[in-house]
């Protein structure tokens, strides 16, 4: 295929769109590199981490000579790259931030999506909570060793975080750091929720409301539909303001 | 009724790494605590006083089991459990 084909296979409903993208991790690399190479015109990468050697295994928009530097502007430089070669002018921004209830709302301002990869359950509530509160379509991911799972939303009209999975967990659960997780898993859901965020975008309501499950072991993955919930607090509006005390402490650094 | 139960990674610890499981009942709730005869611990995982752990989903076949009886769900035989947990590694 030729730049100018390429270029010509840009959606317009893509190219209008702004994206952020929270968490440049597993997740966030794959979903990342798929989203520009598909032409979205905006991207927002907030990741407050650095590259570490651990990282690269699965974080394919790293390398080597990365480690140490800030993962946002990092996967930016990068992306930047991919969105050249393919003829795309997209607006790429990096945010060297992590995303907190005091700033989480300012956040998703100008926004027409948020895809979340974040390693952490208390990150994956507040984007939840925050994107709800702003009405902002969200796709979410998780993954630990060889399983993880995928959820779009459009708040108010679909299951949440909080309809499936109700709070951030108590005591002690896997994570990424602890436990692994193996690059072919995030490389999968991270396309799996660009899949969706590029539905979402085109204007494919029926993406929300599935639950995703894929585990590379034994080698399944299952969608099941999800329903919003009657006692769902963020859908019934009892969740007005993003609180600290509503969030644990984050659960994996790496 | 018998009935196969998909056990996610995190439990199979449990299991002795088995992913899937027979057990016997005729609701979900003599499923679980089938599994807690053969498989101590168990139990403990999936539920608490209330029920159903919070970022625990139980689905008979491909259906949310909060949108069925709960714990009373009824079984037929040949029917699959599974149990997603949340995850939130990336």
């Amino acid at each position: 295929m030729t730049a100018s084909t390429r270029r010509s296979a840009a959606d317009p409903a893509l190219t209008r769109a702004r994206v952020l993208l929270v968490g440049a991790g597993g997740l966030g690399c794959a979903a990342a590199r798929v989203l520009v190479e598909a032409g979205v015109g905006a991207l927002t990468v907030l990741d407050d981490d650095c590259v570490e050697l651990s990282n690269l295994q699965r974080q394919t928009l790293f390398t080597d000579r990365d480690i140490g530097h800030a993962k946002a502007t990092i996967a930016v430089e990068r992306l930047a790259a991919l969105a050249r070669d393919a003829g795309h002018t997209s607006d790429l921004v990096a945010r060297e931030i992590r995303v907190l209830p005091e700033n989480a709302r300012n956040l998703l301002t100008g926004h027409d999506l948020v895809l979340e990869g974040a390693d952490n359950f208390a990150t994956k509530f507040l984007v939840a909570d925050a994107c709800a509160l702003n009405r902002v379509p969200l796709v979410q991911a998780g993954a630990v060793r060889w399983v993880g799972w995928t959820l779009a939303n459009i708040p108010g009209r679909s299951a949440c975080l909080r309809c499936v999975f109700e709070d951030v967990p108590s005591g002690q659960q896997d994570t990424c750091a602890a436990a692994g997780v193996i690059g072919p898993v995030v490389g999968a859901l991270g396309a799996l929720q660009a899949a969706l965020a590029l539905r979402l975008l085109r204007g494919d309501e029926t993406a929300a409301g599935e639950l995703w499950s894929y585990a590379a072991l034994p080698g399944t993955l299952r969608r099941r539909p999800v329903r919003r919930q009657a006692r769902c607090p963020l859908c019934a509006g009892r969740i007005a303001e993003l609180e600290l005390s509503r969030y644990a402490p984050p659960e994996c650094a790496a | 009724m018998a009935i196969n139960v998909r056990i996610p990674t995190p439990l199979r610890t449990l299991t002795g790494g088995k992913d899937e499981v027979p057990a016997k009942g005729s609701n979900v709730r003599e499923v679980i605590d089938d599994l807690e005869r053969n498989y101590p611990g168990l139990k403990e995982r999936l539920c608490d006083d209330k029920g159903v752990r919070r970022f625990v989903n139980i689905y008979q076949n491909e259906e949310d089991i909060r949108f069925l009886d709960g714990l009373d769900t009824a079984l037929k035989d040949g029917d699959s459990i599974s149990v997603v947990p949340a995850i939130a590694g990336g």
